[in-house]
Parts: C-alpha cells; sequence; structure tokens
C-alpha cells in the first residue's frame, strides 16, 4: 500500500528536477540552451495546431555576458487568458491529466517550467512573459518565477501593456548557457521543425547569424483528436490512477466509459473474470489491480481508432522537403511516403518518409538522417533509435550505396527525413531522443524505407540515361542549329537546312519527360511499332503503332507513374534513346 | 589572310548543305604520330589525321567552338586588333554553347588551328600570356617599339641585373639579331641559378649569352634560342635541375614539344647541348638530394617510352636517376659554395662537352 501512497505524497519537483537535470536535458550549458528554445518553440507550435493558427515564430538568442544568454521566442498563437499564466509557466507538471490520449509535441507542462527554474537556479534572472488573448484589449507583461520550496509559480509583476497583434505570446530568459553552430544546435533544431512543420515560418537571430525560413504550405494541419486510451495501452500505474479518480462508480462502468472500444459486455466480463464483482476500488489491493490488468490484456478488443493521428501528409512533406532542401541543389526528391495508421500495444501510429538524393550533398559521408517524433525533431542519441536502426538494417547496397559495416549508416549523397507519429511515442527514456525499437513500429518503418530506397534507385538509374538524352537534343536542337548559323554567317550565305543530319545523327527512337510527361519521338527513317512497359510499384504497358519519321506522340501514363518507374521498350538498344531494351522475361508477359 | 580559316568554316557549310554530318579533320596530336624528320632533325606531326564528327555532342561543341574563333578572328582583322588567348577566353563568355570550359580548352583549340592551317597564333592576332624569358650578355638587338621606331639595344650594356625581356613576338619584323661577341648561349632553368651565374660575371668571363628560360620555356623564348643558333650560329646550352620534368625542359628545346610539334621547324634547336645537373652529376659531385617521388618515377619511366631520349646518353641518365632514387636542384651546387657552379663546374662541362 505504501508505494501506492508515494504516487499521492507531495514531493517537490523542483528538487526532483535537481537531481534530475539529465533526464531533463538540462545536464550542460550547450544542451540548456537548446531546450529552452527546444520547449518553447514545441509550445508555440502547440498552442498555434489548437487554435487552428498558421504558426509564426521567432527565435532570438543574444550574449547576454560570459557564457549568458537571453533567449526571447514570440509567436502568433492564441495567447493564455490572465488567469492561466502563471500555472502554465510556473507549475511543473500542470495541465491536462493523462486520461486522454492524442498526438501532442512535448508531454505536459514540465519542459517550459524546467527552463524557467534553470534559468533563475543558473542567472538569478525571473522569466517575463507578454501575452494577449484575441478578447483582451491589451496585453499583460508578466515577470515570474519559481518558488523551490513550493513548486509553485511566485508572480513578481503583471503589468497590462500594448501590444500591437491579435493574439500572441512571448517569453524572455536569460540563462547559463553555451552557444554552438552546426550538429545539435539551436540553428538545426529549428531548421528541422521548419521540415516536420511546413506551415510554420520561422525568423531566427543568432549570436553569429539570422535566417527566415518561409512556410511552403498554406494550410494549417488538421488537429490531432484526442481519445479515450485504448485498454491495450494501459499501464498499470495508469489504470489504479483512472479508477481512482473516478472511484465513486463501479469498475465496470469506468472500464465502459474511460476507454476505448469496451463495451458494457466486455467490461463485465472482465470483471468477473478478474473475481472483482461488486468489489469497491477503495478496497482494491494491489494483486487485485495486477489481475485486472492482466484480464484486460488477455482481452480481446477492436482496434484502437486511428483516424487521432496528424500526419505531416505526402504533399505538404514533399513541398517542405523541396522548400528546405533547396540549398544543396539535390538531383532528386523521392516522392513522400505515408503508411499506416498500425498498432502497438494500443497505441494507434504512422509512419512516413522522404528521400532526397544528390546534388551538392555529401558524397563520401554517412547519409544524414532527420528523425522525427509527433513532429518534433530528435537531435540527440541517434544511434539507439528506431529509426536509425531501420535504416541501418537495410541491405543498401542492392540500392546503389556504399555501406562498408553491415548494419551501419550507410555513405552517399542522400538525405532521408523520417516521422513517427502516435498518441504515444514510446521513448527509450524520460529525455525523450530516441525512439524504442518497438516490433511492430520496426516492422512499419522496414517496410516505408525500402519504398523509399527503392524510388532513389529508379531515379539513379533513369538519370544515367537522362544525361545521354539531354546530349542528343542539346546536339540537334542547338548545337546543329547554331554551327549551321555560324558558319553560314562566317561566308555570309544563307544557314542550310539540318532536318536530314538530324535523323543521320539520332537514329533513334527518343524517350523523354518532358514537365512530367513522358513523349516517344521517331528520329529514325521508318515507321515504327513498339511497346512501352513501365515498371515501378507496378507495371503499366502501352502500345505505339505506326510511329512516322520525326513524329512525336504522348504516352498516356500519369505524371506520378512516369517520375517512379523505369522504362522499357521492345526495340533493340542501337535505335532506343532514353529507355531499356524490354527483357524477354516482360515481354512474354 | 584568312582564306585557310574561312576555308574550314566552307567545308563545315558545304557538308551541311549536302545533307552530310560536318566534320573537320586534322592532323592527329597524339604521341604515336609525332616522328622524327632526318631532314631536319627534329620532331614532328606523321600523317596520321583525325576526324571529329558532329554527330557526338562534345566533337560538335567543338567545331562550333572553331566557328566562333575563326569569326573573332575575322572581326579582329577588320578592327586591326589583337587579343590574348586569355582575353580570347573571356570573350568567349558571350558565345553561347561556345563558351569555352577552361583556357587549356581554349589554348588547345587555337593550337588545332594552328595545326590546319600553318598560321601561327601571332598570325590569328592572338597573343599569349606567358612573359618572354630574360637574356644577358653581349648580344645586340634591335627591337621595334609601340612608336613604330627601331630601338638598338645591348643586351649587357644597356640593361639592369634582370637583363633585357623578350617580346612574345620574336619574329624577325619586331626583333632583329644584330651583332654578338660570345662563344654560346647558355639557357637556365630556375631564376635562382641565373641571378648566380649573372652576379658572378659568367656571361663576361665565359664569354656567353645568359638566357633564363623561367621555367618551361615559352614559345618566345624557344623562338629566340632557334633564331640564335641558326642566324648567329651559337650553340645553345641547357642547363636544368637534375629531374624528370627539367629533361622535358631540353627536350622541347632541343627536338619540340607535343603540343607544337606543327611548328618545330622554327621552334626547335636539334644541336642543343644538356650540360646538366645530370644523374652521373648527383653521383661525381656528391650532390644533397631529394627523394623521386611516385610522380617523378612514373614521368621517368614514360621518358624511357618517348622516341625523343631514344639515345644511349639519355637512356643511361634516366636509368642511373631511377636506380638512384634520387633527383637534384641546380642550386644544390651551393654545397661548395657560392662560386662552385662559375669556377669549377661548369668549367668542367662545358670542357668535356667541347664547348669550350
Amino acid at each position: 500500500m505504501t508505494e501506492l501512497d508515494t504516487d499521492r505524497k507531495e514531493v517537490s519537483i523542483s528538487e526532483f528536477f535537481d537531481k534530475n537535470k539529465q533526464m531533463l536535458g538540462f545536464d550542460s550549458p550547450q544542451k540548456a540552451l537548446f531546450m529552452t528554445v527546444k520547449e518553447a518553440v514545441d509550445n508555440s507550435l502547440d498552442a498555434c495546431a489548437d487554435a487552428g493558427i498558421l504558426p509564426e515564430i521567432s527565435v532570438k538568442i543574444e550574449e547576454a555576458g560570459k557564457e549568458k544568454f537571453r533567449v526571447e521566442i514570440m509567436d502568433n498563437g492564441p495567447g493564455i487568458v490572465r488567469s492561466e499564466v502563471a500555472n502554465s509557466f510556473g507549475k511543473m507538471l500542470y495541465g491536462s491529466r493523462f486520461f486522454k490520449e492524442r498526438q501532442t509535441r512535448g508531454q505536459q507542462g514540465l519542459g517550459i517550467s524546467a527552463a524557467i527554474l534553470y534559468a533563475q537556479k543558473t542567472t538569478g534572472f525571473p522569466t517575463e512573459i507578454i501575452t494577449k488573448v484575441e478578447k483582451d484589449m491589451t496585453a499583460f507583461h508578466f515577470v515570474l518565477d519559481i518558488d523551490i520550496k513550493k513548486n509553485s509559480p511566485h508572480t513578481i509583476s503583471i503589468t497590462p501593456e500594448i501590444w500591437d497583434v491579435k493574439s500572441g505570446l512571448k517569453i524572455t530568459l536569460v540563462l547559463k548557457g553555451k552557444y554552438v553552430s552546426g550538429k545539435q544546435s539551436v540553428e538545426e533544431y529549428i531548421r528541422e521543425s521548419a521540415v516536420a512543420n511546413p506551415h510554420t515560418t520561422f525568423h531566427l537571430i543568432l549570436p553569429d547569424k539570422s535566417l527566415e525560413i518561409v512556410r511552403s504550405v498554406n494550410e494549417p494541419p488538421q488537429i490531432p483528436i484526442a481519445v479515450k486510451p485504448h485498454p491495450h495501452g494501459v499501464e498499470l500505474g495508469e489504470l489504479i490512477s483512472i479508477l481512482r479518480e473516478y472511484e465513486s462508480e463501479t469498475i465496470e462502468e469506468i472500464l465502459e466509459d474511460k476507454f476505448s472500444r469496451v463495451t458494457k459486455q466486455t467490461a463485465r466480463s472482465i470483471v468477473e473474470k478478474s473475481k472483482l464483482k461488486d468489489k469497491k476500488i477503495t478496497k482494491l489491493t494491489r494483486d487485485e489491480f495486477e489481475e485486472l490488468l492482466r484480464t484486460i490484456r488477455e482481452t480481446d478488443f477492436m482496434e484502437p481508432k486511428k483516424d487521432c493521428l496528424s500526419p505531416i501528409g505526402d504533399e505538404p512533406l514533399f513541398k517542405s522537403a523541396m522548400n528546405s532542401f533547396k540549398e544543396y541543389h539535390p538531383a532528386y526528391f523521392s516522392q513522400a511516403v505515408v503508411r499506416g495508421p498500425f498498432v502497438f500495444s494500443g497505441h494507434p501510429f504512422l509512419v512516413e518518409a522522404i528521400a532526397i538524393y544528390g546534388g551538392d550533398l555529401p558524397k563520401e559521408d554517412p547519409i544524414k538522417i532527420l528523425r522525427f517524433a509527433n513532429r518534433v525533431p530528435l537531435l540527440y542519441q541517434s544511434g539507439s533509435c528506431a529509426i536509425t536502426r531501420a535504416i541501418s538494417s537495410l541491405n543498401w547496397n542492392q540500392y546503389g550505396f556504399s555501406q562498408p559495416v553491415k548494419d551501419q549508416v550507410p555513405i552517399g549523397p542522400l538525405i532521408v527525413a523520417v516521422h513517427v507519429a502516435s498518441t504515444k511515442i514510446p521513448f527509450t527514456s524520460e529525455a525523450k531522443e530516441a525512439i524504442a525499437t518497438v516490433p511492430e513500429i520496426m516492422e512499419a518503418l522496414d517496410v516505408l524505407l525500402k519504398g523509399v530506397a527503392r524510388q532513389i534507385k529508379t531515379m539513379r538509374k533513369k538519370e544515367a540515361y537522362k544525361g545521354q538524352v539531354e546530349e542528343k537534343f542539346a546536339l540537334i536542337e542547338q548545337i546543329l542549329p547554331q554551327i549551321a548559323e555560324k558558319s553560314s554567317k562566317i561566308l555570309g550565305l544563307e544557314p542550310p537546312d539540318i532536318t536530314p543530319i538530324i535523323s543521320k545523327v539520332m537514329g533513334v527512337v527518343a524517350f523523354r519527360e518532358i514537365g512530367g510527361e513522358l513523349y516517344a519521338e521517331n528520329y529514325t527513317e521508318k515507321l515504327q511499332n513498339f511497346k512501352v512497359v513501365l515498371k515501378g510499384e507496378g507495371t503499366f504497358t502501352e502500345s505505339v503503332k505506326n510511329l512516322k519519321p520525326f513524329q512525336k506522340v504522348k504516352l498516356n501514363f500519369t505524371k506520378e507513374i512516369v517520375s517512379s518507374t523505369e522504362i522499357y521498350v521492345d526495340l533493340p538498344e542501337p535505335v532506343l534513346l532514353g529507355a531499356y531494351t524490354l527483357p524477354k522475361v516482360f515481354s512474354d508477359e | 589572310m584568312n582564306e585557310k580559316l574561312e576555308a574550314i568554316a566552307r567545308e563545315i557549310y558545304l557538308e551541311m548543305k549536302e545533307g552530310r554530318v560536318p566534320k573537320v579533320e586534322l592532323k592527329s596530336r597524339n604521341k604515336e604520330n609525332i616522328l622524327f624528320d632526318p631532314k631536319t632533325a627534329v620532331w614532328k606531326y606523321g600523317n596520321n589525321t583525325v576526324k571529329r564528327y558532329a554527330s557526338k555532342a562534345s566533337s560538335a561543341k567543338g567545331i562550333l567552338k572553331m566557328l566562333y574563333i575563326i569569326d573573332f578572328v575575322d572581326e579582329m582583322g577588320l578592327d586591326l586588333k589583337t587579343s590574348t588567348l586569355r582575353e580570347m577566353y573571356y570573350i568567349s563568355e558571350g558565345w553561347n554553347l561556345g563558351k569555352f570550359e577552361s583556357q587549356d580548352e581554349s589554348n588547345l583549340m587555337v593550337e588545332d588551328l594552328e595545326v590546319m592551317t600553318n598560321y601561327l597564333r601571332e598570325e590569328m592576332r592572338l597573343r599569349p600570356e606567358e612573359s618572354g624569358a630574360s637574356v644577358i650578355g653581349n648580344l645586340t638587338i634591335s627591337e621595334l617599339n609601340r612608336k613604330g621606331e627601331k630601338k638598338k639595344l645591348n643586351c649587357r650594356d644597356d640593361v639592369g641585373d634582370a637583363g633585357y625581356t623578350i617580346p612574345y613576338n620574336v619574329e624577325k619584323e619586331k626583333v632583329d639579331l644584330i651583332s654578338s661577341d660570345v662563344d654560346f648561349v647558355l639557357a637556365i632553368e630556375t631564376g635562382g641559378m641565373f641571378d648566380r651565374l649573372v652576379e658572378n660575371r659568367f656571361d663576361e668571363d665565359m664569354r656567353s649569352l645568359l638566357v633564363h628560360m623561367k621555367g618551361q620555356p615559352s614559345r618566345s623564348t624557344r623562338r629566340l634560342l632557334n633564331r640564335l643558333n641558326k642566324e648567329m650560329g651559337l650553340p645553345i646550352v641547357v642547363f636544368t635541375d637534375g629531374d624528370p620534368w627539367s629533361f622535358r625542359i631540353f627536350a622541347s628545346v632541343a627536338y619540340g614539344a607535343i603540343k607544337t610539334a606543327h611548328i618545330s621547324d622554327t621552334l626547335a634547336t636539334p644541336t642543343t647541348e644538356f650540360i646538366g645537373i645530370t644523374a652521373s652529376d648527383i653521383l661525381r659531385y656528391e650532390l644533397p638530394t631529394d627523394k623521386l617521388t611516385e610522380k617523378d618515377v612514373e614521368a621517368l619511366h614514360a621518358e624511357l617510352e618517348d622516341p625523343r631520349f631514344n639515345i644511349p646518353f639519355w637512356k643511361g641518365e634516366i636509368e642511373t636517376m631511377l636506380k638512384l632514387g634520387k633527383k637534384a636542384e641546380q642550386q644544390a651546387l651551393a654545397k661548395y659554395g657560392l662560386d662552385f657552379v662559375t669556377d669549377t663546374y661548369l668549367p668542367e662541362k662545358l670542357k668535356e662537352n667541347g664547348i669550350i
């Protein structure tokens, strides 16, 4: 019984913080600065998401002395009503309890309070918050810190202030920190946040640079729906808390009301099976709670509802990647792929990914992996994360990348961005830096990543032909006409007609993608009949009859099919350009 | 004067007019087509030719670029202008697909035109960037200056310690060789050694004309050496570092270079003597050395295959150097003091070679 009572004991969370700095991510000045920005930005994004606002977030970091930084994060979110401000920021674990599950970025309230406490402990500065809600005429300027003993907010002053915005929030902290650029930096965090939140505009003013990332999507994402927990996802502690919260009701009623997918009959049979019929919740022993949980786990339920998840989405993710990685001038982007929802231990989840290949990306370095959990970038603990593991476990040689050591990250000019969304992300630790290698998630990631890798392989194969095709067409469309023009200019004569030369230098049926559409052009001197087979995820066929010399025909494949397949044609290699000769095996199909 | 250039354009035009894929044809410029011409004792292009057809994008671009140069030379002719090769390279920025990828590419193409037409690039109003060699010694010349006046000058008495710098064009119409009072010409690879010999008054003491080649000698330097030999009957002696690259400097002065084999007659001086540093010198004078690098060894092996080095003297020296695994600089002679090169080394070697 005593163990259960500790749940209720008044433990000073601040003391807890002191002992668990590491767990909360404030274990070094560099990471403290990073965490502070992360917590504030995540809060801003969540607040905007709830209100259906397109977020515009400014992050400003300036040096305020030796190893001391002033951090200011401003958003255009809904703001917080005056009466809630102190509690929202000053009290750890403030916020709604965990009886409903939904896909959110952070955990309930702990993050930003930890940052405020850290600032206060390292520099003595209180935190300033200016916030305005739409219905108020003015904003309110709060100066507050945390009463460490009582674990409660201590408001130093509240002043009304004119702030010319509809609504919003600005938080300023002064803390001991260390500013770095590059890996695991504030900048990287914001850049990656922009990838997973393409509906957001970021303004970033750092000690050594400023930058702006403009949103590439103009619609706020769908708000994730809160759902009752699925009985298979509940842990013992949670079960006990829920039952005790509603202890005046019967176990049967609680099971039916507070969980999803539990019918009256199932609830009754669970209670009967656990031999708890008519027992008072207040009288339950630990063994009885455990028995109840065991029965729940053994019972079959319908799978949890899955429409409560909010993926980034294939189109927004693609646009976002185009926007975020344009500076590398990539050779190509895979399509963004969303898979799921699936379920692990009663929690729905989905996975999505996109790959970016070539351009100025480094060829000799390990590929770059971007990991996201519920749209939050994960920058630490890469090696133990399910996403990294799933990538490493693919046989990359098969996709044309070098992988010197099996089960290691491959080498090559590639970025793979992977997002896992769930009502409960199974993190490896409280620090929430890596996703655990849950079998269901690993399997979903494996299929997802294979699909993306296959796309990149297909595109690389096509690229080999693309060069040849472009060169030939440059020859007939530009170089030869210019030779004709220049030589005639030197001699003061009329330019010659070069049409007869074109079929001589070409002598092929050429396949070319123009604006995503596939065209066949006959540059031989006779009629051509052939079959075009596109192979990718599926096989698509079209036949062309009697294509005359110098005639061009648009094939009927959709842009999506053309961009994701390899082209095969049943013509021999010497008269074929921009496509592979159809192997016998295929043509017999 | 641009008849031959125009003929190239005309041939391209006519082939297109007749529905044929246009091409250019020129003498093959690879090693296999460099042949020894016993009449003149220099290495020249043989009769192998290559045809570049416009059926490939790369050779078609080459043809287009060639046409752009021809047009450019034509237009310069109308305005009586000249341009450096580098200027032309930059002008090609505006030539669309005819734009050169690098200056090497444009230089090479001008050489191709020289090979095809037998014009020198100077005759096509194109001049090199490179500065000419420095000359010190008792030689009197006259040079046509910018004002169009012939200016007479003695390369010992009328110049400073840096000597007389020869212009890029050393043809008769520009530079006249009037008289000399020396017994031989010493062509030196490095500036340090040139300055040493000047300071030690080697030109006066040994009645020699000192020419600083500045590394791989430019066309005009080689042309000057050729004229000094042909017109004034002066023997040419080459004095370089003792490494494979320096051996090539000698070969280009004596027998011509692959890139300029079409004008070997006017650039190469087959009677040129090599005085050192040889591999045997390294042993004989116990000179301080450096290890041969991988590239050095590769170059030495290539020289063993090079027809220009196919005589017992060079075979022996190259093999000795490979065996030693070492190379030495000219200035390594300073091991025995600053005057050793002028008092001992050069007199000894010149005597052995029968030059003095």
